[in-house]
């Protein structure tokens, strides 16, 4: 049976138990709304009919991954040697080996830099492609995409999975959602176990009904008028979005089946690995190939020990070696790897542009902790799918790492080519008053 | 005609075996594995774990969970019933790389105290009484602790804020009586003592990549005893003092293997494309425990030793 707040999930050792899906009251976007249709012309190409954005907030060290410096003296190298990649010529760290050898899945970029070099600050710079200040806060890449293409089924058009909006000790990232786009286009935001369990945390307001009860519409309205009662009329927006999510989502199976992962094979699951960034990629795939049009999986909250009460997991301020080789690399391995590998074997690969980044570098010379710190002058992205030419290096940084010696490769251009990919041109961009003077990597393209 | 009596009963003791044998193969699964030197896994959850240590006469092992995303829980898992039970039930926050006297009177572990801040708690078990080496202050922290075979004092990793260096530290077991034992650039870590208490063995970058070298327990005459041009970690003496386990991905993956102190005999005991890691010797000095991951998942798995 499957109750309304409550997912069967199994963990991957065919072991049966419950995970939980709550519908909240809280949730933006889902369901055929009036007067939430999208700007997307039929006539426009769109390239990525899906995107995966993958932040890795907290900032992954760029020389330890992707941009490894093996002639560098070594209090820049570090400890880490190299591996070759499939890409005549480039090297990765050797804490990426399945990488290294899909390296002809996707383009890397090694010249980034933004303008902040605190967490909260360059994330919403990262996730916007503006800083946060002065007011308003711009709207999201993802926010962008969801307001374009509209709501076009059940499912709602921009997922967000991770642990909720992204914080760290002392404030969220404000650019996480709708900006001036509005919270209509927020994201719908899920989290996913270690054991695939998918859990809607916004809750509540539909807890305990079954999906025979919610298809007796006038058990459900009686239902959801009582909680109605309980709102004030601020509200009152909030709760018929809410009203029209958890209904699309729990009368449709197909919409429901899309956060079920007991679905996926075992060997499926497991080649993801069984921890809760692989099978969040896991459920991007399944969101992809549901018609969801922009997923953002967040490494939320995963540096296991060393910051219990924030998301920005790659902040390896201190024991940045050890963590990186005991947890993060290994992991973000098999689970990229995974993805990509999933989305080709399915043919999803060419319609669905991959982007993972975090929201700086980390700096080249080791602290005084034998650690790495924040780094905003030069970091890198990855880039697959959508038709994108793979297997190639963009840009280049210092011998060092410290920056890029070609051209530097901004948020800005980043948003401006993940929604040029969507199917957003220079007018449908002008018309929705976003990502103002940004440009395409033309590079990339 | 008739069989001779004894014949028959013979014939029915034969039986016998071959049924209870059979009984044995399918209800015991692991038991076939000891015999044929296949590794023998002890957990089933498949959750990410690290840091098994082998204690009680082998008997029972420590190990830390990661139960969350944001939380690392120490366990105690037991032969008897091949059961896991958390050691600190009560405890919200992350716990992790335990350490165990040779008395079983002492814990060690690392405790998470908030963000990028790290404890040493050595606990006395039988006073229930803790002492503990705080962080120091901003991003901070303590690792790897490691107990001297007569239990008096605590080894462990701290990087100091001079210049990159992580060096090796060493307590007494009320946290006191600091001392610096091993202090060379680049990062030290995972020491551990000899049987004896007479050399110290460790991983360091002084030479670039993580290399595995040995000290005398007083932090002098450094002596380089595994090489290879990537990681050589997490190095263990064997419980006769003769060889030392450890991890190195020279073959591009995270292998188990063993080596004698004086360098010769290398020899891997793991072969698979997956990771193992976190070596802890079983006090007979035949196996290991170690934590492997097999398709996805991580658990304990004990290993014969050739």
């Amino acid at each position: 049976m499957f109750d309304i707040g409550k997912f069967r999930s199994r963990d991957c050792g065919g072991l049966s138990r419950r995970g939980f899906l709550r519908v909240g009251a809280s949730l933006p976007l889902m369901g055929a709304l009036p007067g939430l249709t999208g700007t997307l012309g039929a006539a426009e190409a769109v390239r990525a009919k899906s995107v995966i954005f993958v932040w890795l907030w907290g900032a992954p060290s760029h020389l330890d991954t992707f941009d490894p410096k093996p002639l560098a003296p070594g209090e820049y190298r570090g400890p880490f040697g190299t591996v070759a990649t499939q890409t005549p010529g480039v090297r990765y760290s050797e804490l990426l080996p399945r990488l290294a050898h899909r390296s002809d899945k996707f383009t890397l970029i090694r010249s980034h830099v933004t303008t902040e070099s605190g967490h909260p600050d360059a994330g919403t710079v990262g996730l916007t492609g503006f800083k946060d200040r002065p007011e308003p806060v711009k709207p999201c890449f993802g926010s962008i995409i969801a307001r374009h293409r509209g709501h076009r089924s059940t499912l709602p058009p921009f997922v967000a999975v991770g642990r909720g909006i992204p914080c760290d000790i002392v404030r969220r990232i404000d650019g996480y959602g709708g900006g001036t786009l509005s919270k209509t286009y927020d994201p719908f935001m899920v989290s996913c176990s270690e054991t695939g369990a998918v859990e809607i945390p916004a809750l509540q307001l539909l807890e305990g009904l079954s999906p025979d009860r919610v298809s007796d519409r006038r058990t459900l309205l009686t239902s959801l008028d009582a909680s109605r009662h309980a709102l004030d009329s601020h509200g009152y927006a909030d709760w018929t979005r809410t009203y029209q999510s958890a209904y699309g989502l729990l009368t449709n199976p197909a919409a429901r089946n899309a956060f079920d992962l007991t679905a996926e094979p075992e060997a499926r699951r497991a080649a993801y690995g069984q921890t809760t960034f692989g099978q969040s990629c896991l459920l991007a795939r399944r969101l992809v190939e549901a018609g969801v049009p922009y997923i953002q999986v967040n490494w939320s909250q995963y540096v296991e020990c060393m910051t219990p009460n924030c998301d920005f997991g790659w902040d390896t301020h201190i024991y940045n070696f050890e963590l990186l080789q005991d947890y993060h690399g290994p992991v973000f391995d098999r689970a990229f790897s995974a993805l990509l590998d999933d989305l080709d074997d399915r043919g999803l690969l060419n319609s669905t542009l991959v982007v993972a980044m975090g929201e700086f570098g980390r700096t080249p010379k080791i602290n005084n902790r034998a650690s790495r710190d924040h780094w905003p002058s030069c970091y890198f992205s990855v880039w697959a799918g959508a038709g994108l030419e793979t297997g190639r290096v963009i840009g280049e940084s210092d011998k060092y790492g410290e920056n890029p010696v070609t051209s530097p490769i901004t948020p800005l251009m980043v948003g401006t080519t993940i929604t040029h990919l969507a199917g957003l041109d220079t007018q449908a961009r002008a018309e929705l008053n976003v990502l103002d003077g940004g440009r395409v990597i033309d590079e990339l393209l | 005609m008739g069989r001779p009596a004894n014949a028959g009963a013979k014939l029915q003791s034969a039986l016998w075996l071959c049924f209870t044998l059979t009984l044995l193969q399918t209800f015991l699964p692991g038991a076939s594995n000891v015999f044929a030197g296949e590794p023998v896994r002890l957990t089933t959850d498949g959750r990410f774990k690290r840091d098994p240590v082998v204690v009680a006469q082998g008997e029972e092992i420590v190990y830390a969970v990661q139960e969350t995303p944001a939380l690392f829980r120490l366990m105690r898992w037991k032969r008897l019933d091949a059961m896991s039970e958390p050691l600190h039930a009560a405890s919200n926050r992350s716990e992790f790389e335990p350490a165990v006297s040779a008395n079983g009177r002492h814990l060690a572990f690392v405790q998470s105290r908030g963000n990028l801040s790290l404890a040493l708690v050595i606990r006395d078990t039988q006073q229930n009484k803790d002492a503990e080496v705080p962080p120091s202050g901003g991003f901070s922290g303590v690792r790897s602790p490691a107990f001297s075979p007569d239990g008096t004092r605590v080894l462990y990793a701290f990087p100091d804020g001079s210049g990159g260096r992580q060096g090796i530290y060493s307590v007494s077991l009320q946290a006191t009586e600091r001392k610096v034992l091993i202090d060379s650039d680049g990062i030290n870590n995972w020491p551990s003592f000899s049987p004896d208490g007479k050399q110290i063995v460790f991983s360091s970058t002084r030479a670039g990549d993580y290399d595995i070298y040995l000290v005398n327990a007083d932090g002098t005459q450094p002596r380089r005893v595994v090489h290879s041009p990537q990681q050589d970690i997490r190095p263990k003496f064997s419980p006769d003092g003769k060889r030392i386990a450890f991890v190195s991905n020279r073959d591009n993956n995270y292998e188990i293997y063993v080596i004698n102190t004086d360098g010769s005999g290398l020899e891997r005991v793991t072969d698979h494309p997956e990771r193992d890691d976190y070596p802890a010797w079983h006090p007979n000095g035949r196996h290991l425990v170690i934590v492997s991951e097999r398709e996805g998942r991580h658990d304990l798995y004990q290993i014969d030793v050739p």
